[in-house]
């Protein structure tokens, strides 16, 4: 998945098998290997594709969360990114002359799945990575047997208190659930010396126009914080709001580092507060 | 007796299999239908030039999705860091 993945509290053999899972979905869900499951869906030349159990749990869950986010997290921007200029494994980008182009606008309302059955129209092209990483990090924390965590690329699930680091500087205690973190200040790239970043507006096609350099959520699970993360960025001054609308605890910072916290954010650190 | 046994469960499996036909061609029914619905839904959108990806019908507050978490004050050196994904 292009990304760092931190174990605490594990075994030697349950970290084996996070490493085991983590390749396995690398694997299966990449859009940069040929031959991954994903790839293969995207290149089907028809509507109706039958697919792995995996694959289709992962669909479910991808047009739950774009449910929940109103359409903000869509996993049909598979083509938008490429046109974007993310068209092959991160650390491989370059700064290119010519510019980038806007791509399809986000169609999550035209797939269906059921079970291993995927319907989707010729043509939309999937990407999953917003699921498949909180996902991997839920599961791979069920594989330990005790405390302990699982952060890849900064998305954090735990079980027991662990203190969390922030971006920026600060750190927090997370007692329960997940930690996740969205942003462009990591994985952006220039086009026409135009900067783009992966945070596509799903209503345009484009990389986003957000006040916030990256925002961090709290939840229940590793999954729930990044899509929450993710909505709360794209929704600009809107998501501390949304976030506390759903009791999530959100904190942002802009580009010039100023922060902000969510209502629920302060809530969650004042005991005062909270006991109110 | 023999014979009369293997022809009741020979009816047994016929019904069975039946059963499964007709499930699996509801399913197929209800699959399509919900397609071709889709189809004239995402029609009917895009030919008034716009594409919101937010509907009233089809918002949700996400009750049914999000749970909070546990935060509190940071009572030591971090064990592990969030950074942006």
């Amino acid at each position: 998945m292009g990304c760092l993945v931190e174990v605490g509290g594990a075994s030697g053999r349950e970290a084996a098998a996070i490493e085991r899972l983590f390749q396995a979905r690398d694997r299966q869900f990449s859009r940069f290997r040929p031959k991954s499951e994903l790839s293969r869906v995207n290149r089907a030349a028809r509507d109706l594709i039958v697919v792995s159990k995996t694959f289709g749990q992962m669909v479910e869950r991808a047009l739950k969360a774009a449910r929940a986010t109103g359409g903000l997290v869509d996993p049909t921007l598979g083509a938008a990114l490429r046109t974007a200029g993310y068209d092959r494994d991160f650390r491989e980008l370059r700064p290119r002359p010519e510019p980038a182009l806007a791509g399809p606008v986000g169609r999550w309302r035209s797939i269906r799945v059921t079970g291993r059955l995927l319907a989707r129209p010729v043509g939309v092209e999937l990407d999953l990575n917003g699921v498949v990483k909180g996902q991997t990090v839920d599961e791979a924390l069920d594989l330990l047997s005790g405390e302990g965590f699982v952060s890849a690329g900064g998305d954090y699930a735990g079980r027991g208190a662990f203190d969390v680091a922030l971006p920026a500087g600060g750190s927090i205690r997370v007692t329960r659930g997940g930690l996740a973190t969205s942003g462009t200040t990591k994985r952006h790239w220039l086009r026409a010396g135009t900067r783009q970043h992966h945070l596509l507006d799903p209503r345009t096609g484009v990389p986003a126009s957000s006040p916030w350099a990256e925002a961090t959520v709290s939840a229940a699970t590793c999954l729930q914080a990044d899509i929450a993360a993710k909505a709360a960025f794209l929704l600009a001054e809107d998501g501390p709001t949304w976030l506390d609308e759903r009791a999530l605890p959100g904190r942002f910072r802009s580009e010039d580092g100023t922060e902000v916290f969510n209502e629920s954010w302060r809530r969650a650190l004042s005991p005062t507060l909270a006991a109110a | 007796m023999a014979t009369t046994e293997n022809s009741r469960i020979a009816a047994a499996k016929e019904r069975a299999e039946q059963a499964k036909t007709l499930i699996l061609a509801a399913a197929l029914v209800a699959f399509f239908s919900a397609m071709a619905m889709e189809r004239g839904a995402h029609a009917s959108s895009t030919s008034g030039g716009s594409s919101p990806a937010v509907s009233s019908d089809e918002s949700d507050d996400g009750s049914g999705f999000f749970d909070d978490g546990g935060l509190a004050p940071a009572q030591g050196p971090p064990s592990t860091s969030t950074g942006t994904s």
